[in-house]
């Protein structure tokens, strides 16, 4: 009985140390969740941190500094502000274009280095005026529309790139892949309006992807989640699936890529009455343009926004993939060929029937 | 003659019971003869018996005095031993004293009936199956469980316990279905410990050699003779005490905090649904207030924004820590719970009402704590009383503690390690050599 | 003692190493066909049980340090088991402090180290104290609650699966082989050592366990590839734990919880106490049974308390990796020695016998 009562003396004695200290007790209301991050050019130091701060009586909160490095204006901001500040739900890092421009991998490395912030948070770049983007407040928004705005399950439409922090940071170090990383600025009825994408070259800005050029882009990517609307001449189709085969070859001159791309769509306007095979005809020749267009433009900026790399690692050894970008990309040879399968009219019946018969 | 003359032992007993206003001295007249009767009026009901008596006489024809004797239920004869016929006496016997011999002689008498009749269960609701309820007397239980097996294997042993004052218990086991190792060492105990005396089911705990601090029960209780069975059919060991309106079964396994024996009156699917159900009722019993916590004060990246937000809205204002919030509350639904539990029925809804108001309105609306918390004090307080068994309620109801206060200290790992630790107690938690976690007591224990 | 049980405590070992340093030690080997490095160790550890079982089974109801010691002798077998314990204790004292600095970076960034030792060195004392038996109980407890944790945990991000980064899918001539790193992830597979403490008295077929190890090789597979089939191989290398990273690239509306690591950290803690223990309950009967023949209790106290100091004296994780390092020497000597020398007590035997 007596060895007994030692071990339960020492426990009970242990008991009120470990209370003593709940070293990681803070209670929610006594800190701030701030959603999103705008990073710019301080006026006198290297960064602007500003951070949004949803509030429980639903309004926004805007918290920011300067200072030489990210974490030193995140502490100053915790030095001033009244709560406790907890990145744990940063979900949208905004940074501006001419940051961007200069190169993002300082910020991107933060954030994937900080064990406060998950790295699926997402990243944007905001063209024009960074600051009006930043304290924009459209009236009736819920606490966390800026977060919406990008969420899969909320407001994102295919058209919008996607890249989350950990996307940033594999492309950043990838040998193979560059990506595009969305541009939006204030908008006057929402709190953002999509301007394209980024073209990222080893986390620099190096050009712009329209929005148009964005949905391909997309579309290449596979990066489809529903229905999205694309216009030609006078016929609207809704983009129902989309899947893309490609052929690589590594000839004497280099990579050589054949892509099929076959999109399943619905005809959802037809202001001309025109004929499915008219409309399929028109569609074709139009991506299958823009899609070469873009390809162009990427080759001239030596950016692998397409993750083309990522196809010919069967193909290259390890040296040729460390030289990917620099050396092989430009020299790659591309084809584009697109196949579109019209699932339906939706409600209607196909014209070319109607015409058959009329003739 | 010897009748006039008191004996020792009638001298001691009038000594001894002297004090009591229902012990009774009267002189009757039996086969022709005074007789000196000994008694305790509170028990024994006099009149009934010696009516009893003379009809058996009668019935056998008269002037037969000595195979009249026979025919009386007498028990034994002692001479002299005080000891014996003053136990006797308490236990409700005639004492007669032969006027030949001068002996005590101890007669069997009518009793005064103090048994409740058969009834339906007091304290548990039983649904789609019989409803009687075992009553306090030993005979009529084990009469009860009988009648449910009509099977030769049943083996019913009884023993008498304690020094001072005796209890009769009654050992119950199937012969073919229980653990052999379980029965032998039931039996080694209650034989070992005899002498000691059994008031209460404590007592009956001492005398099994059952661990003092146990976080759940060893055994199982139950009012209904149906669970009894099922017990017994499993292959535990079921024990009865007079007076109690209860059977005990031993030993108790992980499977009984979320199986009642009674789901066996319905499909199978039904079964697998309440179980299902109890189980997560007991999981959210004990986690929920840990999870709070969690939630609240030390991870609330778990939380998705939206709700962080809420969250924090419904805190407000609230000036204490999650943790002591937390703990305020529980205390306060354990007294409720205490304070409701053993009124009378028309005062408990006053409390019941009181409780509800002051819990679920006055203390949101004083920012004293979240009204979040207060959903998750209810759905922990509901989801602790789905489990199987009012004394397994009780376990889980302490270990909740356990949970909050290491949760409060570790977050979310904190409340991983309390889990562990439950997992770790109940598997080093040992019945009569089977262990806690095995999901059987049937036949031979997976052993270890 | 049912095998189901000890078959499931064996899975459990296993899960908890490669959830550990098993990915960051294969990513760092080699650069290319990783799974080559990983299958040649399952092959290993297969090749080493089928050796050990097969000792084993020829001395039912004894276990290794009864089976050597009866044909080395008392001294020789303290000899040969030295490495052993002191391959335990190390084990143990390193994989907690990196399990504590999992539980520090992700869960509890104020929380001072020692206390997080405290609690989570006192839960495998606790079950060390109780015995074998219960060791296996709470495993098979665990079994059921944690493998899908560990299985959730493990898989959720495949959306993010990008399956170009499996190549280059051939090395020929495993550079990795010569990489001393590479050494130090066979302890990752050292969880079969505790069979031989069991003194079973039907001891396993080697085949049952063969398929059990199969199942495994796959898990050893999916724990580097699933980093890898997201990040690919130049980006997983420069996190120090790509698994957790991993689960944290998915978000998943339909999940009560958002920070979906959490899942991975504390799923991989758990099992890493039931590991601890186990290790603990090892070294503990080694010790009572070759050195110091005194109550378990006392020994185990004793050793948690070294441990707790000792690994206080690790301050970060570079001193870390250094340390796993060369604990991996006796590791891979017990591995390689344990089962041979049973082996051949069995053939002794045979031979004196015949």
């Amino acid at each position: 009985m007596k060895r007994r009562i030692i071990p339960r003396l020492l426990l009970a004695f242990c008991l009120p140390c470990l209370l003593s200290g709940c070293w990681d007790i803070k209670d929610i209301n006594k800190r701030y969740l701030p959603v999103v991050m705008g990073i710019c050019d301080g006026k006198t130091e290297t960064y602007h941190v500003t951070l949004q701060v949803p509030t429980v009586t639903g309004t926004t909160q805007i918290l920011e500094q300067e200072a030489k490095s990210i974490s030193k204006a995140l502490d100053l901001i915790r030095t001033k502000s009244e709560k406790h500040v907890d990145l744990l739900h940063l979900r949208l890092i905004l940074i501006s274009e001419k940051m961007a421009e200069k190169g993002i991998d300082d910020i991107i490395d933060y954030a994937i280095r900080a064990d406060d912030i998950s790295i699926k948070g997402m990243v944007a770049i905001v063209t024009g005026d960074f600051q009006k983007a930043l304290h924009h407040q459209v009236g009736p928004t819920p606490e966390v529309s800026s977060y919406d705005y990008f969420s899969e399950e909320a407001g994102w439409t295919p058209n919008v790139s996607l890249v989350r922090l950990w996307e940033a940071y594999k492309v950043s170090r990838s040998y193979t892949q560059d990506t595009a990383i969305p541009l939006v600025e204030a908008g006057t009825d929402t709190l953002y309006e999509f301007r394209g994408s980024a073209i990222m070259r080893n986390s620099k800005m190096v050009g712009t992807l329209t929005p148009d050029e964005t949905l391909i882009n997309n579309i290449f990517s596979e990066k489809y989640t529903g229905g999205t609307i694309e216009t030609a001449e006078d016929a609207s189709i809704l983009i129902k699936k989309a899947t893309v085969r490609h052929r690589i070859k590594w000839g004497d001159s280099g990579p050589q890529l054949n892509s099929k791309l076959h999109l399943d769509i619905e005809v959802s306007e037809n202001k001309q009455g025109l004929s499915n095979q008219e409309i399929t005809e028109e569609i074709k020749t139009s991506i299958e343009k823009r899609g070469a267009n873009i390809i162009d433009k990427l080759h001239t900026l030596k950016a692998d926004v397409l993750g083309i790399g990522q196809l010919f690692k069967p193909k290259m050894t390890v040296a040729q993939l460390k030289e990917w970008k620099e050396r092989w990309y430009p020299k790659l040879q591309s084809k584009i060929e697109v196949e579109i399968n019209i699932r339906n009219n939706i409600y209607l019946k196909d014209k070319l029937r109607e015409n058959n018969l009329r003739m | 003659m010897s009748n006039l003359i008191e004996q020792d032992w009638e001298k001691d007993l009038i000594h001894t019971f002297d004090l009591n206003s229902d012990f009774s001295i009267k002189t009757v007249t039996l086969f022709d003869q005074t007789v000196k009767v000994y008694y305790l009026s509170s028990l024994v009901d006099l009149t009934s018996t010696l009516v009893t008596w003379d009809q058996v006489i009668s019935a056998t024809g008269e002037d037969n005095h000595s195979l009249a004797r026979d025919l009386l239920p007498l028990e034994f004869t002692v001479d002299g031993s005080y000891q014996e016929v003053a136990d006797s006496l308490v236990k409700g016997k005639l004492i007669a004293k032969d006027p030949k011999s001068g002996k005590a002689l101890v007669l069997d008498a009518d009793m005064w009936p103090l048994n409740r009749s058969i009834s339906a269960s007091e304290n548990e609701n039983p649904l789609q199956s019989s409803i009687d309820g075992f009553t306090e007397k030993l005979d009529t239980n084990i009469g009860l469980i009988r009648r449910r097996i009509s099977n030769k294997e049943l083996v019913i042993e009884s023993y008498i316990l304690g020094t001072n004052s005796h209890r009769e218990i009654a050992l119950i086991y199937m012969k073919n279905a229980s653990n052999p190792k379980v029965v032998q060492s039931v039996k080694d105990r209650l034989n070992r410990n005899k002498h000691k005396d059994v008031i209460h089911v404590n007592g009956l705990l001492q005398v099994l050699e059952q661990p003092k601090y146990s976080l759940v029960p060893t055994y199982l209780t139950s009012e209904l003779p149906g669970e009894a069975v099922q017990n017994l059919l499993d292959g535990k060991v079921v024990i009865l005490m007079d007076l109690f309106p209860n059977a005990y079964s031993f030993p108790a396994i992980v499977k009984d905090l979320w199986s009642f024996k009674l789901d066996l009156n319905y499909p199978y699917l039904y079964l697998l649904f309440f179980r299902c159900i109890r189980i997560a009722g007991i999981a959210f019993a004990i986690i929920m207030p840990g999870l709070y916590v969690v939630l609240n004060s030390v991870n609330p990246e778990l939380l998705r924004i939206q709700l962080a937000i809420s969250v924090a809205k419904s805190r407000e204002g609230v000036p204490y820590p999650s943790f002591v919030e937390v703990m305020l509350m529980l205390l306060l639904m354990e007294m409720v719970i205490e304070a409701t539990i053993r009124l009378p029925k028309n005062i408990g809804p006053t409390i019941t009402m009181v409780g509800g108001i002051i819990l679920g309105q006055a203390i949101v609306q004083a920012r004293l704590v979240s009204n979040l918390l207060i959903i998750i004090l209810a759905a922990t307080t509901i989801s602790n009383f789905t489990m199987a068994g009012y004394l397994n309620t009780i376990g889980i109801r302490i270990f909740k503690y356990v949970v909050l206060v290491l949760s409060s200290i570790y977050g979310i790992l904190g409340l991983q390690v309390a889990m562990i630790w439950l997992f770790i107690y109940f598997a080093a938690l040992k019945t009569f050599s089977v262990p806690y976690l095995s999901l059987s007591t049937k036949g031979k224990s997976p052993d270890d | 003692m049912t095998k189901p049980m000890v078959v499931m405590l064996f899975i459990q070992l296993h899960l908890t190493a490669m959830l550990s340093i098993f990915t960051v030690r294969i990513l760092e080997v080699t650069s290319l066909a990783h799974w080559e490095a990983i299958l040649l160790d399952c092959v290993l550890e297969m090749l080493l049980v089928w050796v050990y079982l097969k000792g084993l089974s020829r001395f039912p109801g004894k276990n290794m340090i009864e089976i050597i010691s009866e044909t080395t002798g008392t001294w020789l077998v303290r000899l040969i088991l030295l490495p052993f314990a002191v391959f335990l204790f190390f084990h143990l004292t390193l994989l907690n402090r990196y399990q504590i600095f999992k539980i520090n970076v992700v869960l509890l960034q104020d929380t001072p180290l020692w206390a997080i030792t405290l609690i989570y060195m006192a839960l495998p004392l606790y079950a060390a104290c109780k015995g074998f038996s219960v060791i296996l109980r709470i495993s098979a407890a665990l079994f059921i609650f944690y493998i899908p944790f560990v299985l959730f945990s493990l898989f959720i991000s495949a959306h993010n699966f990008d399956f170009h980064n499996i190549f280059p899918i051939w090395d020929p001539k495993m550079t990795f082989l010569a990489q001393p790193t590479y050494y130090s992830s066979l302890i990752s597979f050292s969880g079969f050592l505790f069979l031989g403490m069991l003194s079973l008295d039907k001891p396993f077929k080697p085949s049952r366990l063969m398929l059990v190890m199969i199942i495994l090789a796959f898990f050893y597979l999916s724990t580097v590839y699933v980093p890898l089939l997201i990040f690919s191989e130049e980006v997983a290398i420069t996190f120090q734990y790509p698994n957790v990273l991993a689960s944290d690239t998915i978000d998943l509306e339909w999940v009560v919880f958002d920070w979906l690591p959490t899942f991975s950290v504390v799923s991989s803690t758990g099992l890493g106490i039931l590991e601890a223990a186990t290790t603990l309950w090892t070294a503990t009967t080694l010790i009572k049974k070759l050195f110091l023949p005194i109550n378990e209790v006392w020994i185990a106290s004793g050793l948690t308390l070294a441990m707790f100091l000792l690994s206080m004296l690790v301050r970060n994780s570079s001193d870390l990796n250094h340390f796993l390092l060369m604990n991996s020497i006796p590791g891979i000597y017990s591995m390689l020695v344990l089962p041979l020398a049973v082996a051949l007590s069995g053939l002794w035997k045979r031979r004196a016998s015949a």
